[in-house]
């Protein structure tokens, strides 16, 4: 009996790094022009974004389905394992709400559901640390859970974005909406915590922009991981993985693609970066 | 009043004295406007004394039923307060405060009285600004108030005789203005808001006298080397001027701004003089502020319409108007809620920047700035229109601070304002930027003070007049390029200005540079600015945009 680590194709993991960690993935879906395409299976980035911006409609984003939590939940609690499934924030998607009415079918302890607080990268090194955790041969599915649950409670992830557009469009704007301003050019930066999208600052241009977004990761102290993303510029998180790489180990910091479900909502040109403490 | 000497001033002698200021403000407004060290087209020092002191005088008129001379000071000081325009205007309302302080409680006026009203006017002048410099309108009070100190000590019981006292005082400390302030020197002029001091002193005296008919003269022409300012004076004081004022009681206050094409000062104060009284209208070009008082305030705004769009219309009946000012409170319209967070509200001139300013996620705009430097109170009106408990002010000119300061020191009913003291549109809109309306109003103070710290600002506009700046002789109609308040380049067309200026500047290829064209400059030019900015400065981002200022062509950003 073990216990195994869950998570939706929103936290942008690297397939091959999710298998080697024994990651389950349950895709999320992203509409364009009417075809609903999985995550990371039936869409690749590059595809995604191309299409993004020459796309009539902006495409949307769905959650994956209880019945698709529970295809993937099915073969790990019959084989005896136990299962921590960490979402998206539950504000930003019904995942969460699939993933628990899942959970519902199965017997009591055999999964459990955990809201990430917040998105992508952040989301993604959440995912990764429980899986660390639950390979360990004396984790128990309430200790790894617990920890996860601290994990995220604490979780955060900066994104400086080209434009609001995608953000308002896509109906996730929160709070950032007093940022929605256009007439000067600037690179707002937003923070995802607690499963809000709050306003951060708004710099003028990009390489203000990485400076500050280098401020506040390095305000937040000491990190045990770091995670980069980008859309569709993997220069600018380059830049951001050199600044910070003082701050974890090597093996410990992770630039990834941001996808579909994720790319929906912030659009090309966006640069995301979390950290854990 | 007759022309015999009398001892004390009853509050009715209080009133024809306040009466005589303002028409001699009135006189003088033009040369003290005139007398800006820097020969720019805004900041009216002039202009902005008077509208404070007028401010002061409409509230003596509504509190027509107070009678003791400490009460009438009260009532002027209250006014003043709210009215406050510019720094000079905030300044001035200081020393009124300070006047009606020193009189406090007493019927009549006697000579000790008086004498305790200038030192109290010198000494409230002088805390109202945080570095007091000499060679200005602080110094001139204050050679009112010593030269009255040593009158009483010498045993003068005549009020109006210490009043004359005083202001030789004034007079005499005006002529060292140039001595004791540098920039005055070199730019050959007395102080400005020290001409507003002595005008005042002066008008009163006058009026004091007896003598409402005529202007006096206030001797300058004695000062080697300055301007005479009645040279420069376009009216003079008659008797219908003065009767206007005596029905000033009676009526409405009406007040509204013309946008428009074109306009033309002149040809509205002749309209609007048939048909109002104490017309004052300040602006021009594409706006206009009107503040009369008639019987008929409809007439003044069909007339406003034939002009234009009227906006801020504003109407008091003067007659009816109760108001507890004693309290130095004013009771407003409060928003129906007053909700947990902070706001900005900005000043702003130019139809483009107050439109950025409200883009950028500004809850209210006051107008002016570079053109009619707004009033304490207009400030307080625009921060209960946001709403929210903490309100931050921009105020985005150097004139303006001061007012700023004295709005969030008054503050509102529920309302707490704070300054950060943008001195520019550039730093504005950068503080602007820097505003999180999602954090902590310490956090907003802390954070839109670093952006507008981190920006230089150039502003290119027009000399009014031939002068000399930081050694530079400076003709009218020469375009000066003024950097954080620094003359650094001179030149003949504000392209030139803009691009010899910037050398001046921190720019370089790793600059942002936010160029603001105004009135005088046009789109193609700007752009062509642009080209030319980004083949100087490789890897530099030039950005243009349409702020419609007045008087200044550009103004541009450096970060």
């Amino acid at each position: 009996m073990a216990v195994k680590i869950v998570t939706d194709s929103t936290c942008d993991i690297d397939r091959g790094l999710a298998e080697q960690l024994n990651i389950t993935i349950v895709p999320a879906y992203v509409m364009i022009d009417d075809v609903a395409h999985r995550q990371g299976i039936d869409i690749n980035p590059t595809q995604f974004y191309a299409r993004l911006e020459t796309s009539t409609r902006l495409p949307s984003t769905s959650q994956p389905t209880p019945a698709d939590f529970a295809e993937h939940l099915e073969p790990l609690v019959s084989g005896g394992d136990q299962a921590v499934c960490i979402t998206v924030p539950r504000q930003l998607s019904g995942t969460f709400n699939s993933a628990t009415q899942a959970g519902q079918q199965f017997a009591d302890g055999a999964v459990t559901v955990i809201d990430a607080g917040t998105a992508s990268v952040g989301h993604m090194l959440q995912v990764i640390a429980a899986a660390e955790d639950a390979a360990d041969p004396d984790a128990t599915a309430e200790s790894v859970a617990a920890a996860a649950q601290s994990r995220a409670s604490a979780g955060f992830g900066y994104v400086m974005v080209d434009t609001l557009e995608y953000l308002q469009k896509g109906g996730r704007i929160g709070k950032a909406q007093a940022f929605m301003g256009s007439l000067l050019k600037v690179k707002p930066i937003l923070k995802v915590a607690d499963g809000e999208v709050m306003p951060v600052d708004r710099p003028r241009n990009l390489r203000r922009g990485l400076q500050r977004l280098e401020e506040l990761v390095r305000e937040q102290g000491p990190a045990s991981r770091l995670g980069v993303a980008y859309t569709t510029d993997a220069g600018p998180a380059e830049d951001m993985r050199n600044r910070l790489a003082d701050l974890a180990p090597a093996d410990r910091i992770y630039t990834v693609q941001i996808g579909s479900a994720i790319g929906t909502h912030i659009g090309p040109g966006a640069v995301a970066v979390a950290t854990l403490p | 009043m007759t022309t015999t000497a009398v001892t004390i001033l009853h509050g009715s002698d209080l009133r024809q004295a306040m009466l005589g200021a303002e028409s001699y403000m009135e006189l003088y407004r033009d040369a003290a406007n005139a007398l800006n060290v820097f020969p720019v087209p805004d900041g009216d020092t002039g202009t902005n004394m008077l509208l404070t002191l007028r401010a002061g005088i409409e509230q003596m008129n509504r509190d027509a039923h107070l009678e003791s001379a400490g009460d009438v000071a009260e009532s002027i000081a209250g006014g003043a307060f709210w009215g406050a325009r510019g720094n000079s205007g905030v300044i001035l309302s200081q020393l009124l405060r300070g006047f009606a302080d020193g009189v406090a409680g007493s019927e009549t006026i006697e000579s000790s009285d008086a004498v305790a009203a200038f030192r109290s006017a010198t000494d409230s002048a002088y805390g109202a600004v945080s570095q007091p410099r000499e060679g200005t309108m602080l110094s001139v009070i204050r050679g009112a108030s010593d030269a009255a100190v040593a009158a009483n000590d010498a045993g003068e019981q005549d009020v109006v005789a210490l009043w004359q006292v005083a202001y030789d005082g004034a007079i005499a400390t005006l002529a060292l203005t140039p001595e004791q302030l540098p920039v005055l020197k070199e730019a050959g002029v007395v102080d400005s808001g020290g001409l507003g001091v002595v005008a005042i002193i002066g008008g009163a005296l006058q009026h004091l006298r007896g003598e409402t008919g005529s202007a006096i003269d206030l001797g300058l022409r004695s000062v080697g080397g300055v301007i005479d300012p009645t040279q420069t004076a376009s009216v003079s004081i008659d008797s219908d001027f003065l009767e206007a004022h005596d029905a000033e009681e009676f009526g409405y206050c009406t007040q509204f701004v013309i946008h428009g094409q074109d306009l033309s000062v002149e040809v509205l104060r002749g309209g609007l003089d048939a048909i109002a009284e104490s017309t004052v209208i300040i602006g021009g070009g594409s706006a206009v502020r009107v503040h009369v008082h008639t019987e008929d305030p409809g007439a003044a705004l069909t007339f406003g319409v034939g002009y234009g769009d009227l906006d801020e219309v504003k109407i008091d009946n003067m007659s009816l108007q109760n108001r507890d000012w004693a309290s130095g409170h004013r009771e407003r319209t409060r928003p129906a809620e007053i909700r947990p967070g902070v706001s900005v509200v900005a000043v702003a001139s130019g139809p483009g920047l107050a439109a950025l300013f409200q883009d950028a996620g500004c809850a209210a705009i006051v107008p002016g700035g570079q053109t009619l430097n707004p009033s304490a109170s207009e400030i307080i009106d625009a921060a209960l229109s946001a709403g929210t408990a903490d309100v931050i002010v921009l105020p985005n000119n150097g004139n303006v601070v001061l007012t700023a300061a004295q709005a969030a020191d008054a503050g509102a009913d529920g309302i707490a304002l704070h300054v950060v003291n943008t001195r520019s549109m550039p730093q504005g809109t950068a503080a602007m930027l820097g505003f999180n309306p999602e954090v902590s109003v310490d956090e907003n103070l802390a954070s839109m003070g670093a952006a507008s710290n981190a920006v230089e600002t150039l502003e290119i506009t027009q000399a009014v007049r031939d002068s000399t700046v930081d050694g530079q002789a400076v003709s009218e109609g020469q375009y000066m390029a003024i950097l954080d308040d620094r003359l650094v380049a001179l030149s003949a067309d504000a392209e030139t200005a803009l691009r010899d200026g910037l050398t001046y500047s921190a720019v370089d290829d790793d600059s942002i540079v936010t160029l603001y064209w105004g009135e005088g400059a046009d789109a193609d030019r700007a752009e062509a600015l642009q080209a030319y900015l980004e083949t100087a400065h490789p890897g530099a981002e030039v950005e243009v945009y349409a702020g419609g200022q007045p008087h200044y062509p550009y103004l541009a950003a450096i970060e």
